[in-house]
């Protein structure tokens, strides 16, 4: 079997499963929707892994929206963790909070799909796609971008739950610490994409690419949104809606336009599934 | 009088009005950018000085968002600095109400952050006001140019491709370049290798592989061999690359600070700990 066809089969797989595991959430099942996802995780990572191996060590740096959903999968697990107490001596605990698994598996479903009915793998990546710095811009371009988008499911869940939301501490753990990594990834992703850029044309920016603007404003936007709590703008409310707005922001200008024209995924390679 | 403005200028409240305005500018901007590209594409050349006073003010329409984010970007620079500055001086203050050391420099975190993106931008200024750059100058085996009185020659192109036998994409496309170069001056002259993302560094200019030739293997006796680089005299990079790096060990301090359980911070609550509670 070509190598492409078995990348292209196994993101498929995974996306199905998710679509399962999203089902499963929504019928109650939450802990057969956890075991579904995993499985899920495991097709589609398997799926990224060979596809990276084949590109390497040439970025495969239009193939974001592959790598997003499982990202998301992923990292969506930072808000899962709370250190509680006071005087900082306790033990960790841990919230599995099951407000949030549907929330997850809703975005990690959604994304998979549109990477496969939107695909954008058909660039032959360059030789100036070969430096490590390529490679940090791209996976924590990847992380920050998921974390963004994750952080904006908790934040929706708070702004529709309101003050009566029992699940508020952990909605809002977890909304500030996926904030928290997201900006994290995503300034360390610039960085490196300014390293990188130095590298290959002699200027930490390059002036026509249209996506430099939506990574700025996306950067500004969260620089502000953690700046809020010294303002008199901190109520969690404006809080959640900034972390809503930034998710879709990221959505709509920063993921939006990486994605191909409407073809099914492995169309072309494999003659029609 | 002075105060006054000093405390005006420090407002958080104007650094969010500011940011707010720079990130609609910028969506603006990834319009103008996705639309016009082409008038965008000579600042990677010219500079922003030049560039300003030829296609900026010609397509004025188009480009006004990239004059009024370097205006926000000035007024940003000094809100921080002064914003910053107020802070710092408090937590210096109030430096002994820290549990350690440890604490107190985790706290400065943020600050840091903020000082080294005033270097970064200090950086980009040096750039685009004193930066030159020398596009497109094509290099041939065995001549030489001559750039900002340094001779470049290109002594020998090595180009190594993939085998036949390899992904149907990939089969005898290049997959790796190097370039060794000569550099004379009055006082030097030295040979360096120049690859792709591996720039050629010479008494203060920066040689850039742009483009090379031949880029797949032929059997053909027609192959011209050249490559073409882009070389930058360029004061700004030092700064900005030493203001990536300080803002990363900043930005790994305030992660580190906010590890730190709610009940520790709230012990050490000061005016001058800016970034300590809410995120």
């Amino acid at each position: 079997m070509n190598s492409q066809v078995l990348i292209d089969l196994l993101f498929y797989t995974g996306t199905i499963v998710f679509s399962i595991g999203l089902i499963w959430a929504v019928a109650g099942r939450r802990a057969g929707a956890g075991m579904i996802f995993g499985a899920g995780m495991i097709c589609q990572g398997v799926s990224l892994l060979i596809r990276y191996h084949m590109s390497f060590p040439l970025l495969p740096v239009y193939q974001g929206p592959f790598f997003l959903p499982f990202g998301a999968g992923l990292l969506g697990s930072i808000g899962k963790i709370k250190t509680v107490g006071d005087t900082g001596n306790e033990r960790p605990e841990r919230y599995h909070d099951p407000s949030l698994t549907l929330p997850r598996l809703f975005l990690v479903t959604v994304l998979s799909w549109l990477a496969c009915l939107f695909p954008n793998d058909f660039y032959l990546p360059s030789l100036q796609f070969k430096t490590i710095f390529g490679h940090l811009f791209f996976l924590m371009g990847v992380a920050g971008k998921a974390l963004f988008l994750s952080a904006g499911m908790p934040a929706l869940r708070l702004l529709i739950a309101g003050r009566d939301s029992t699940a508020q501490k952990t909605l809002v753990f977890a909304m500030n610490r996926m904030l928290l990594w997201g900006f994290f990834f995503w300034t360390l992703s610039v960085f490196s994409g300014a390293a990188w850029s130095w590298l290959g044309w002699g200027a930490p920016v390059v002036w026509d690419d249209p996506a430099m603007a939506t990574t700025m404003a996306a950067w500004l936007f969260y620089a502000l949104v953690l700046h809020l709590h010294l303002t008199r703008f901190s109520s969690l409310k404006i809080r959640a809606g900034a972390c809503l707005a930034g998710a879709i922001f990221v959505f709509f200008f920063s993921y939006v336009p990486e994605l191909g024209p409407f073809r099914m995924l492995g169309w072309q390679l494999s003659g029609g599934l | 009088m002075m105060g006054r403005i000093w405390k005006t200028l420090g407002s958080i409240h104007l650094t969010m009005v500011i940011i707010a305005m720079m990130a609609a500018d910028l969506i603006r901007g990834y319009f103008m950018l996705r639309d016009h590209a082409h008038v965008f594409h000579p600042l990677n050349d010219l500079g922003f000085v030049k560039w300003a006073a030829t296609w900026g003010r010609e397509s004025l329409n188009v480009t006004a968002w990239l004059f009024i984010l370097v205006g926000l970007l000035a007024l940003l620079s000094l809100n921080t600095f002064v914003c910053t500055t107020d802070r710092v001086v408090a937590l210096w203050h109030h430096r002994h109400r820290f549990p350690s050391l440890w604490r107190f420099i985790l706290r400065l975190g943020p600050h840091i952050m903020h000082y080294s993106m005033l270097i970064m931008f200090l950086g980009y200024l040096f750039s685009y006001v004193f930066g030159t750059s020398y596009p497109t100058q094509i290099l041939l085996p065995g001549r030489t140019v001559t750039v900002a009185a340094t001779r470049i020659g290109l002594e020998r192109l090595d180009i190594k491709y993939h085998p036949k036998d390899a992904d149907s994409r990939m089969a005898k496309r290049a997959k790796d370049v190097q370039a060794l170069l000569r550099f004379t001056n009055d006082d030097n002259t030295e040979p360096i290798v120049l690859g792709m993302n591996r720039p050629a560094l010479f008494g203060g200019l920066s040689v850039h592989l742009m483009d090379f030739s031949p880029k797949k293997q032929s059997s053909g006796m027609n192959r011209r061999e050249y490559i073409s680089v882009i070389v930058k005299q360029d004061p700004g990079t030092g700064f900005y690359f030493c203001g990536m790096f300080l803002f990363t060990i900043g930005l790994l301090l305030y992660v580190q600070d906010k590890r730190v359980p709610a009940g520790h911070r709230k012990k050490t609550s000061h005016p001058g700990s800016a970034g300590q509670e809410g995120f």
